[in-house]
C-alpha cells in the first residue's frame, strides 16, 4: 500500500482531527498561562478554519482509481456528501454555545470536529466494517456533545440517546456478522455479486433487516425516534444541529450508497397491489409510520425543540419515500431534500436558541411579537418555518416537489399504480404540517409580547442564523446550484 | 448439528437474551450488560462464519472482532461516563424516574 495516496485520500478528515488536537492543545495552554479558560470566540475561529481547510482539502482531484487502500471510495457521491456534511457541519460550529454553557468550549468544539471525521468517513466508503467504526466515531462523540452541559436535562437526553444507540448499533453489528457469514466479505460490491447469484437468501435479507434499523435509528425513523424528542429538548442548540443536519445527510449518504451498491438484487417492491418482500417494502413501512407519527404528534406539541423533534421525523417519512422507489432521480431528490431539510431545521434551531437567550424557554409563545424584538430574526424563522412547509419559492418547496414528482415518474410505468399510495399520503400530510409551523409565524408576527432586553447575539450566531437563511432563498431561486452535482453523483452509481 | 449450526443458535440465544435485558430492565448499568452481551453474540457470529464458512484469506473475521472489541470497550466508557454524570445529577439511575424531559 501506497501511504502518500493514504493520507491524500483521507486527507479531508486528517485536516479534521488535526484540528480538533489543536483545539485540546489551545484550551489547555491557554487555560494553563492566563488561568482563566478559552472563550468561544477563538475555538469557533479555530474549528471554522479547520473545516475551510478539510473542505479545500476535498477539492483536490482524487488519486488514481484503484490506487490507495480500497476502504476509502473516492466516487463523486462521496466528494458530494463529504462537502456538504462540511457545509452543515460549519453552519452548526457557527452556533455558540448558550450562556453558562461555554465551560471547556475547546473540547467541545474538538468532539464536533472529531464528529464530523466519523460522518465524512462514513460517506465516503463501501467497506461495512470502515462504515460501522466511522459511525461509532461519530455516535460516540454526539452522545458526549449532547450531555456536554452537565445539566439535569442535558445528562437525562444523552443518556436516552446513548442507551437507544448502543442498542441500534448492536443490531447493525449482528446484521453485518450475518452479511458477513452470507457473503465472506464485507464489500458492498462483493455481497451484491454474491445475492445477484442468489437472490432472497434469508442470512442475507435477516442481516439487511438488522442493518436497516440501525440506520433507521440514525435518520430517526419511527418507530426507532423515541430519542429524538429528548434529545432535541434537552441537548444543547449546537450539538442538535449537528445531529439534525449533518448527521441526517451522511445517513441518507449511507443508505443509498449500501442499497445501491450492495442489496439491487432484494429490492423486492412496494408497489401498491404487488407487494414483494424487500427492503423497498421495509422502507415503506418506515416511511409511511415516519410521516404519520411526525406530523401528527407535532400538531400537539409547545416546545419548539420538539416541534422540531417530530418534524425531523416526519421529514425522515419524505426521505425515506424517495429512497423506496431506488431510482436514481427519487435518490438525488432525497440528498437534494435532505440537505434543505438540513438547512431549515438548522436555522430554526438557531433562531429558538436566540429566543431561549432572551426568554428562558422554547415554548412557542415564547415567540409571541418576534418581529418587534428582533425582526431579523423573524424573517429568517419565517424563510426556515416556511422552507420546512413546503412554501415556494423556497428550497424546500422545490426538494418536497423533486421527491414526490420523481417518486412518481419512476414508480408508475405501463399503468401500475405504484407508490401512489405512498405519495398521496405524504402529499396531504405534508399540508396538514403547514399548520404547526404557521402556528410558529403567527406568534412571531401577530402577537405582542412584553418589552425584554434584547442583548445583541454573537456574531458568529448571526452569521448562522443569516447564511441559512440566504442559502434557501439562493436554493429556491436556483436549485440547480447543487442539484446538477447531486445528480452526477448519484448517476455514477445507480444507472 | 453441526458446529456451525450450533454456533449460531447460541450466538442467537445470546443475542435474543441481551435484548430482553435492555428492553425489561430499569436500571440503565442492567440496560448497558444487556447491549454488551448483544455485541458480543454477533463476535461469535464473526468468529463462527471464519471457522466453519469457506476460506476466508484475509482473515477479516477475527480482525472484525477485534475491531468490535476496541468499540465495545470506547462505548462502555462513554456510557459509564454518561451514567455516572446522571447519577451525580439526579440520584438515580432509573429509567422510570428520569422523566423530565416532555412535551
Amino acid at each position: 500500500m501506497n501511504y502518500q495516496i493514504l493520507l491524500l485520500q483521507l486527507l479531508p478528515e486528517a485536516v479534521l482531527v488535526f484540528t480538533a488536537l489543536v483545539l485540546l492543545g489551545v484550551s489547555v495552554g491557554v487555560e494553563s498561562k492566563r488561568s482563566r479558560p478559552v472563550t468561544p470566540r477563538l475555538t469557533i475561529g479555530i474549528a471554522t478554519a479547520g473545516i475551510v481547510l478539510a473542505f479545500v482539502a476535498l477539492l483536490r482531484e482524487p488519486a488514481q482509481a484503484g490506487s490507495g487502500t480500497p476502504l476509502v471510495a473516492m466516487d463523486l457521491l462521496a466528494r458530494v456528501g463529504k462537502g456538504l456534511a462540511l457545509a452543515l457541519g460549519l453552519l452548526a460550529v457557527w452556533l455558540p454555545p448558550a450562556r453558562g454553557e461555554s465551560r471547556n468550549v475547546g473540547e467541545f468544539h474538538a468532539l464536533m470536529l472529531f464528529a464530523l471525521a466519523g460522518l465524512l468517513l462514513a460517506a465516503g466508503t463501501n467497506h461495512l466494517l470502515f462504515l460501522f467504526v466511522s459511525l461509532e466515531l461519530a455516535s460516540l462523540s454526539l452522545y458526549l456533545l449532547v450531555g456536554f452541559p452537565r445539566t439535569a436535562k442535558a445528562a437525562e437526553a444523552s443518556m436516552k440517546y446513548f442507551l437507544f444507540g448502543a442498542v441500534s448499533a448492536a443490531f447493525m453489528w449482528f446484521g453485518l456478522s450475518l452479511l458477513y457469514g452470507f457473503s465472506q466479505s464485507a464489500m458492498l460490491p462483493v455481497i451484491g455479486a454474491k445475492l445477484g447469484a442468489d437472490p432472497g437468501s434469508l442470512l442475507a435479507m435477516a442481516g439487511l433487516l438488522m442493518f436497516l434499523a440501525g440506520i433507521g435509528f440514525k435518520l430517526a425513523a419511527a418507530p426507532f425516534h423515541y430519542w429524538a424528542p429528548d434529545v432535541y429538548q434537552g441537548g444543547p442548540a449546537t450539538s442538535v444541529a449537528l445531529v439534525s443536519a449533518a448527521s441526517k445527510l451522511v445517513g441518507i449518504v449511507v443508505l443509498v450508497r449500501v442499497l445501491s451498491l450492495g442489496f439491487q438484487a432484494a429490492a423486492g417492491s412496494a408497489d401498491w397491489g404487488n407487494m414483494t418482500a424487500g427492503w423497498s417494502l421495509w422502507l415503506a413501512v418506515l416511511a409511511a409510520v415516519s410521516m404519520i407519527f411526525g406530523n401528527l404528534l407535532a400538531l400537539a406539541q409547545t416546545s419548539m425543540r420538539r416541534l422540531l423533534a417530530y418534524s425531523a421525523v416526519a421529514n425522515t417519512g419524505y426521505l425515506l419515500t424517495a429512497v423506496v422507489a431506488n431510482g436514481s432521480k427519487s435518490s438525488g431528490a432525497a440528498l437534494f431534500h435532505v440537505v434543505v431539510y438540513g438547512l431549515a431545521t438548522l436555522g430554526a434551531l438557531a433562531v429558538t436558541a436566540a429566543v431561549e437567550r432572551e426568554r428562558g424557554d422554547d415554548r412557542i409563545t415564547s415567540f409571541a411579537g418576534l418581529i418587534h424584538r428582533s425582526p431579523f430574526q423573524a424573517v429568517c424563522l419565517l424563510v426556515f418555518l416556511a422552507s420546512l412547509a413546503g412554501i415556494p419559492p423556497l428550497a424546500g418547496f422545490f426538494g418536497k416537489f423533486a421527491i414526490f414528482s420523481s417518486v412518481l415518474a419512476e414508480s408508475t410505468r405501463e399503468g401500475n399504480p405504484g407508490l401512489v399510495w405512498l405519495v398521496g399520503l405524504g402529499a396531504v400530510l405534508s399540508a396538514a404540517s403547514l399548520y404547526y409551523y404557521l402556528t410558529v409565524i403567527k406568534q412571531a408576527f401577530v402577537f405582542q409580547s412584553g418589552q425584554s432586553d434584547s442583548g445583541r447575539l454573537p456574531a458568529s450566531h448571526a452569521l448562522c442564523i443569516g447564511v441559512a437563511a440566504l442559502a434557501l432563498v439562493l436554493l429556491g431561486l436556483c436549485p440547480t446550484m447543487i442539484s446538477a452535482s447531486i445528480a452526477r453523483a448519484v448517476g455514477s452509481l445507480m444507472p | 448439528m453441526n458446529p456451525l449450526a450450533l454456533l449460531l443458535t447460541l450466538s442467537s440465544v445470546m443475542f435474543a437474551l441481551g435484548l430482553l435485558a435492555v428492553l425489561t430492565r430499569r436500571n440503565a448499568i442492567l440496560i448497558l450488560v444487556g447491549i454488551e452481551l448483544m455485541l458480543n453474540a454477533a463476535n461469535i457470529n464473526f468468529i463462527a462464519f471464519w471457522r466453519y464458512g469457506p476460506p476466508d484469506l484475509e482473515m477479516a473475521g477475527p480482525i472484525f472482532v477485534l475491531f468490535s472489541i476496541a468499540i465495545a470497550a470506547a462505548e462502555a466508557a462513554v456510557g459509564l461516563a454518561i451514567i455516572l454524570m446522571v447519577f451525580r445529577l439526579r440520584r438515580t439511575t432509573d429509567l422510570n424516574q428520569l422523566d423530565s424531559l416532555h412535551g
